[in-house]
């Protein structure tokens, strides 16, 4: 696993640490990891008025583009521990793939597992397929078009 | 009760940032954050997020435990020169409905999504792909009250976050 998530990870330059702070919220900032391949935790630094506390954290990073496709992105799971006196890690326990729409063969993947998942979200509710309103979103579509011009 | 007036750089961020760092925490407390785009709406102080039912753990975590964080970190394709970083944290719903209409939902639609990802408007080009792509479309919708703003100023966590706490019944103005 560790290997995997060091490839994972090394395609993006910051990363996003999530944890829960002291009020129940989630709290997330941006920082560059440094990974630790001897002990296999990743480094993190926190802003300097940011109060975290040990527990179940994460690391994500994604990628768009300019027309918010060719999206990538992951999540590494763990727990955040305290190192020393001022320092973080992240203990790694998962890496989970993010959604990944760069090629054929991934946009297919993702296509097949959407539709079984969603099927089973209405059979699991004893609920038939809804009917989308293709007139309304092609409407708005049209509208989207011409506010480009 | 007095409404709260945002700082223009972070509206400009609400309004420009393709998406947000959306977290919600998981049955074991674990909390995971997974790139969202989220609309303001700043005459109802919240805001406004979809996601499809394929892609519904977030909901269900949100049922469990309302506590969500925004943070706006990524300023691809704002066109904005050296925005903050923005953390919102609030209290969040998600109602166990499948939203199928566009209705009341119009310039999320449009503007959040059609105008921002064209390809988007492929899913329901012809009938087969409305056929394959319905799911995309079969959405719960999530409100995002906030109760705390943090910005870093020009993205830099190095330093000290700014910060505009919200009560309940206040509204965010810009």
């Amino acid at each position: 696993m560790w290997n995997e998530i060091t490839r994972t990870m090394a395609q993006y330059d910051t990363a996003v640490l999530t944890f829960v702070d002291a009020a129940g919220f989630p709290l997330s900032v941006r920082c560059v990891p440094q990974m630790d391949g001897t002990r296999q935790v990743i480094r993190v630094k926190l802003p300097p008025d940011v109060v975290a506390q040990p527990g179940p954290a994460s690391l994500m990073s994604h990628y768009h583009d300019n027309q918010m496709w060719n999206l990538r992105g992951y999540n590494v799971v763990g727990e955040l521990e305290k190192e020393g006196e001022e320092g973080w890690v992240l203990r790694p326990r998962r890496l989970l793939p993010g959604l990944d729409s760069g090629g054929m063969l991934a946009q297919f993947k993702m296509l097949v597992k959407s539709r079984r998942v969603v099927q089973q979200y209405l059979d699991k509710r004893g609920l038939s397929r809804p009917k989308v309103d293709w007139a309304g979103i092609k409407k708005l579509q049209a509208e989207a078009r011409k506010k480009e011009l | 009760m007095k409404p709260i007036i945002l700082p223009s750089e972070v509206a400009a961020v609400f309004r420009e940032f393709r998406t947000c760092e959306f977290s919600t925490i998981g049955r074991d407390g674990t909390p995971i954050a997974w790139p969202i785009s989220a609309r303001y709406l700043p005459e109802q102080g919240q805001f406004l997020l979809t996601t499809s039912i394929a892609l519904s753990q977030k909901a269900v975590n949100i049922r469990r435990n309302p506590h969500v964080a925004l943070l706006f970190s990524n300023p691809t394709a704002s066109g904005l020169d050296n925005p903050p970083a923005v953390l919102v944290q609030g209290i969040a719903a998600a109602p166990d409905q499948i939203n199928t209409s566009v209705a009341g939902l119009e310039d999320y639609w449009r503007d959040t999504i059609f105008r921002r990802q064209p390809i988007s408007r492929l899913y329901s080009s012809n009938a087969l792909m409305r056929y394959l792509m319905d799911w995309y479309y079969l959405r719960i919708v999530i409100t995002v009250r906030p109760r705390t703003i943090r910005w870093w100023p020009s993205g830099d966590f190095s330093q000290e976050a700014r910060e505009l706490v919200s009560q309940s019944a206040d509204k965010l103005k810009c």
